[in-house]
């Protein structure tokens, strides 16, 4: 028996995102490689049974293979960290969650109005003249950001998260029908995650009609992220020149802008306040601790887009299931899109089996039409 | 022998010049030695911390100054590095209240006491002082040995380069025939300042659609 309208696009979507390829895949349902390509270019359809067999493997709901196709983001579009150091298969891992955020998105904005995007396009500018244009265009000044994430979605970009297990992937950014989206890898430290989102930001303002990517692009954005979070001015209102810097000393100044203390020893070295030799001491004591772990580390930032359109559904009866079920997703998937809200360790770090409501006794402001 | 006190800043570069020795070279090396002791956290062994900056000191003279041709040596247990020529050696200590003074009557010492390598080398300053004469070097005299003593004292680290000449029995030096004051190091502040500018903290305002 044939499935009700069988879509090969989807396929090849829900393969790329558990990061299997064609041959993995067909080993797995025993069947050839040359049957999985004929499905997956269109050339022919699986049966009922097969497709099942399938969706079962892949952990998607049936109904998904059915959906309409949905844009994929490509290679070129996304601005990725670290792209050499990625295989193929974490990186099409990665771009078709971007796929399934755009259907989620997309489901949101039909629900929702959400901040319209606020992202000045700033090229031919050095990264610190940039960083401190687009904290002038939104009036923020030299001021120390709080949440950075409620910072970015305030300004119309969307955030959603990535629980890629391969550490290889930070973060990666694009625009999509010209809406800026970031995804951040969970899997980091909070303070790495807020660098990465700066660096994402810095991607979108500097590289925003694309170009080539390397080195000098990453390096840029990377200025630019470290000139966001810590402006020369406030950081030299604090610091002073040092005469026997320690990694105590970093772990208190950190504190100040939220980030890592190889990102404040790093920009006190750029500003002038650590001579070449402390600043390579200090990369010794941090690398020392431990360069994955983070003394004394900060809270980890998540979504208010994400958690005040859960509260608003769950007010309105609807479930995050009942969202998954549309979108033909199982909930997991969803989940490790919107940082596991609702079901996982919060910004506080216990576990909170409803998050939501959380949300709900905090107060949190969610303007209605209606209302 | 009555101590030559040298302080002024002309004075102390032209015989540091002289000892073929900057004064920035010497007050790095304080430097990283309080970066180190800074380092250390109440988790390591107590008497860890002075271990700690001493040796880092020591590490940095050398690695300063063994590219200028300086050597590393070791009398005995007690650490120089060596001037090229083999005349003038450097040893560092931490020093006494007096570290630093510059009254006549006080004469500053080691803060703790030292052993026979020090007794040796300071036998051998009361021979020939004269390490600057570079002929002395091909008839095989004796090392001049300095003492690079440190002393916290407030606020500041106190240094000086110095020359012992002798010492009491319990093996604390008990006479210099010259000292040279160096620049006191301050020491950065325990607690760093905290912004006290606000943060930015951001509201996003949803709304949802009318069904």
């Amino acid at each position: 028996m044939k499935p009700e309208s069988f879509n090969p696009d989807r396929l090849v979507l829900a393969r790329r995102r558990r990061g299997m390829t064609k041959v993995d895949l067909a080993k797995l349902v025993k069947l050839t490689t040359r049957s999985l390509y004929d499905f997956e270019s269109g050339k022919a359809e699986p049966s009922q049974e097969t497709l099942d067999l399938i969706a079962e493997t892949l952990k998607f709901p049936t109904p998904f293979f059915q959906r309409t196709s949905v844009p994929t983001p490509t290679v070129q579009a996304a601005s990725f960290r670290s792209l050499k150091s990625m295989t193929a298969g974490q990186r099409d891992a990665a771009l078709a969650a971007g796929a399934l955020a755009f259907e989620l998105s997309q489901w949101i904005d039909g629900e929702f109005e959400l901040p319209v995007p606020d992202v000045p396009s700033i090229r031919e500018q050095e990264p610190d003249a940039a960083a401190m244009m687009v904290r002038t265009h939104w009036k923020i000044g030299e001021l120390a950001i709080g949440n950075l994430i409620h910072l970015l979605e305030s300004k119309g970009i969307r955030i959603y998260s990535l629980t890629e297990e391969g550490k290889s992937l930070d973060a990666f950014s694009l625009w999509h029908k010209n809406v800026p989206f970031v995804f951040l890898n969970t899997n980091k430290t909070a303070e790495h995650s807020r660098m990465d989102a700066a660096h994402e930001l810095g991607h979108l303002v500097l590289h925003r009609h694309g170009g080539p990517q390397g080195r000098d692009v990453e390096k840029d954005a990377q200025a630019f992220a470290s000139a966001f979070l810590m402006p020369s001015g406030s950081v030299l209102s604090v610091a002073k020149r040092f005469n026997a810097p320690s990694l105590q000393h970093l772990v208190q100044l950190k504190k100040n802008w939220g980030v890592s203390v190889a990102a404040m020893n790093y920009r006190l070295h750029a500003l002038g306040l650590l001579t070449e030799w402390q600043y390579r001491m200090l990369c010794i004591e941090i690398a020392k601790y431990g360069r994955t772990r983070e003394p004394e580390g900060m809270p980890r930032e998540s979504s208010q887009v994400l958690s005040k359109v859960l509260t608003s559904l769950r007010e309105s009866g609807v479930s995050k299931a009942d969202v998954a079920r549309q979108l033909g997703l199982y909930t997991e998937d969803v989940d490790a899109l919107i940082f596991g809200l609702g079901i996982s360790p919060t910004a506080e770090g216990r576990t909170r089996p409803d998050a939501a409501a959380d949300g709900r006794r905090r107060g949190l402001r969610l303007a209605s039409r209606n209302s | 022998m009555p101590q030559e006190l040298l302080t002024d800043p002309v004075d102390v570069h032209a015989r540091l010049y002289e000892l073929q020795v900057s004064e920035e070279c010497l007050t790095d090396a304080i430097s990283a030695g309080l970066a180190a002791k800074a380092s250390c956290t109440d988790n390591h062994p107590a008497n860890f911390h002075g271990l700690a900056m001493w040796a880092e000191i020591v590490r940095r003279l050398r690695d300063t100054l063994l590219p200028q041709g300086w050597t590393s040596a070791d009398c005995k247990g007690l650490p120089l590095v060596v001037r090229g020529d083999g005349l003038v050696a450097i040893a560092v200590a931490s020093g006494n209240e007096g570290t630093g003074s510059l009254e006549d009557s006080v004469i500053p010492s080691t803060r703790h006491p030292k052993g026979v390598a020090t007794m040796k080398v300071v036998g051998h300053n009361q021979l020939l002082p004269f390490e600057h004469i570079p002929e002395l070097a091909q008839n095989g005299a004796p090392t001049s040995t300095w003492l690079l003593l440190h002393h916290r004292k407030g606020d500041e680290m106190i240094c000086e380069l110095s020359h012992p000449v002798s010492m009491d029995s319990s093996g604390y030096v008990d006479e210099w025939d010259e000292r040279i004051i160096l620049t006191a190091t301050p020491l950065d502040p325990a607690r760093m300042p905290v912004l006290d500018a606000p943060r930015v903290e951001s509201e996003v305002v949803i709304r949802r659609r009318e069904a």
